[in-house]
């Protein structure tokens, strides 16, 4: 059975090469729900019983997760060399 | 400027947490996110950040010092003191149905230490690279083998500088021997009170006369010993909790000021009795139920009684090395200075590990007291006691505060993989750090009144509160 489109969620460019990695982690945060790229951003289906402001804030909130990680991941590294060795 | 990783979480919907590594946190609205991710940070933003110690120049300069020796205090790195808890003998003389250790009964024979494994327990604990011990007696009923304990406790006070017991006994039979043990000043005692008499009976005696017995022996120890050095805690059947008002009433009759709220642990024989247990769904719903009232019966009664565990979590997010609790700290790395030695000598990474065996679930035993510690097995368990890479945790502002249960994982999942907000520790540690966040930035005077005395305070600084422009 195919669920319709019900949410498009429009994401600014500057975040889109990390959509793939924030989706991976919502499709198993989200298992009902299934997740895709889209030309304007992130395209849910299957999101009929969820609230659309809740659940866009959550993409964002994914995609900019996978932002920060990526963006700060040599402060962390370097953290954990100066200190763990 | 370059700001350290801010991870954050909705507290509600105009209101969002955001903490760095090393603990720091401060609220914001979402505008702040979307800013910070944006890379569009504003000038007072900035401000704010390098004020609060989030953000550095240079590698080396005072804040990224500051952060880095703030990052170190919040890892749990051991060493200094052990904790190991023994557990003389299986055998119990209740019969509590949420029996999380599979007790032997009273009469039962080959649930004891026979005299070698004592022997060999304290060439185990003599041989620990400590000089500070705490030693907790578990069991069963430990005080069935009070010739065990005071052979360790001889043993003990010999052997390290400072040393502590912690004795979890039911209260159910006092001797004057026993008596003379619970007098001395290094020894406390844990027991178990689960709320009004007819809570109590039908949880864990199963007897009116039995729990009339309890009760009396509970007063007569606290005239014995004082408050300071007994604690109580009741074990919650969330098929029938007691109400908030009657557990805390129970407690302030016997003139306590703190008790530890716990539900049924999914592991021995509540497996079968209270399989509930295993997801536990409304605890959650009755634990912030039971704060609210009880932080409202204190701002009425001006009385001050607290939750240990969410006074605990407050604690952790106020201030770093608060490790004391072995359930929530991370890294919580296996060893054997944090170790548990069953009936039979075999040796535990947790009271949890040891209770699956015991059921046959999966052996997690990490050596035993003939042959040592098994360093393979260790090495196998210490990645995951370590938060600090979890794939979710790395976005959890309150990762800094709290810790990792790959055995609890493994009780009820049968996994250590799940994706921790499936997980109980995860749900359980989410909702408390919520509702500790809430109390933080309340202004509501009665939960000020509370708040401020469980954490040995006038009143709350502002500066516990931070709030981002």
């Amino acid at each position: 059975m195919s669920l319709s489109p019900v949410l498009d969620i429009s994401i600014d460019p500057e975040f889109h090469p990390c959509i793939p990695a924030a989706l991976l982690r919502l499709g198993y945060l989200f298992p009902e729900l299934d997740f895709a790229v889209s030309e304007r951003g992130v395209t849910v289906r299957g999101a009929s019983g969820s609230n659309p402001a809740r659940l866009q804030r959550e993409v964002s909130y994914q995609v900019y997760r996978e932002k920060i990680f990526r963006q700060t991941l040599p402060m962390r590294q370097s953290l954990y060399t100066m200190l763990a060795g | 400027m370059q700001v350290w990783p801010l991870r954050f979480r909705d507290l509600d919907d105009r209101r969002t947490i955001l903490a760095d590594e090393s603990g720091a946190y401060f609220l914001a609205d979402s505008g702040f996110v979307k800013r910070y991710a944006r890379d569009v940070l504003t000038p007072s933003d900035k401000k704010f950040l390098r004020d609060k110690g989030h953000a550095f120049e240079w590698e080396g300069d005072l804040a990224h010092t500051g952060f880095l020796t703030r990052w170190s205090r919040r890892q749990h790195v051991g060493g200094g003191a052990a904790y190991v808890i023994l557990i003389p003998t299986l055998r119990c003389d209740l019969k509590c149905s949420y029996c999380q250790v599979s007790r032997a009964p009273f009469a039962a024979q080959g649930f004891d230490w026979d005299d070698e494994t004592l022997q060999k327990v304290l060439g185990f604990l003599g041989g620990l690279p400590v000089e500070e011990i705490q030693i907790e007696f578990q069991g069963g009923e430990p005080f069935l083998r009070l010739d065990l304990l005071q052979a360790v406790a001889a043993f003990a006070r010999r052997r390290f500088r400072r040393v502590r017991f912690v004795v979890c006994s039911n209260l159910q039979a006092l001797g004057e021997d026993v008596l003379a043990f619970l007098k001395s000043e290094d020894v406390l005692i844990s027991t178990s009170l689960d709320g009004p008499h007819q809570v109590h009976t039908r949880n864990r005696t199963g007897d009116d006369a039995l729990t009339d017995i309890f009760l009396r022996n509970l007063e007569q120890v606290i005239g014995l010993v004082g408050l300071e050095r007994i604690s109580a805690l009741p074990t919650i059947d969330m098929d029938d909790p007691p109400d908030p008002e009657d557990l805390i009433a129970a407690y302030e009759e016997f003139g306590f000021t703190s008790l530890y709220l716990r539900p049924v642990n999914y592991q021995g024989f509540a497996r079968k009795s209270h399989p509930a247990a295993r997801t536990s769904i409304n605890w959650n719903d009755y634990y912030r139920g039971f704060v609210e009232a009880l932080i409202a019966r204190n701002a009425r009664t001006g009385r001050v009684m607290e939750e240990y565990y969410l006074a605990h979590c407050l604690r952790r997010i106020l201030a770093t090395g608060v490790d004391g609790h072995t359930d929530l700290r991370n890294p919580n790395i296996p060893t054997g200075a944090n170790a548990v030695i069953d009936f039979d000598g075999q040796i535990y990474p947790s009271d949890e590990a040891r209770m699956l065996a015991r059921i046959r679930q999966v052996d997690l035993s990490i050596g035993n007291v003939s042959d040592g510690l098994d360093q393979k097995k260790l090495a196998v368990l210490a990645p995951g006691h370590i938060n600090n890479f979890d794939p979710d945790c790395i976005h959890c502002p309150y990762q800094p505060f709290c810790g990792t249960d790959p055995i609890d994982d493994l009780s009820r999942s049968g996994r250590i993989d799940v994706p921790r907000r499936e997980s109980w520790f995860c749900q359980r540690h989410l909702a408390a750090f919520d509702l500790a966040m809430e109390l933080i930035y309340s202004r509501d005077p009665a939960v000020e009144f509370s708040l401020s005395r469980w954490l040995g305070l006038e009143n709350i600084p502002e500066q516990l509160s931070p709030v981002a422009p």
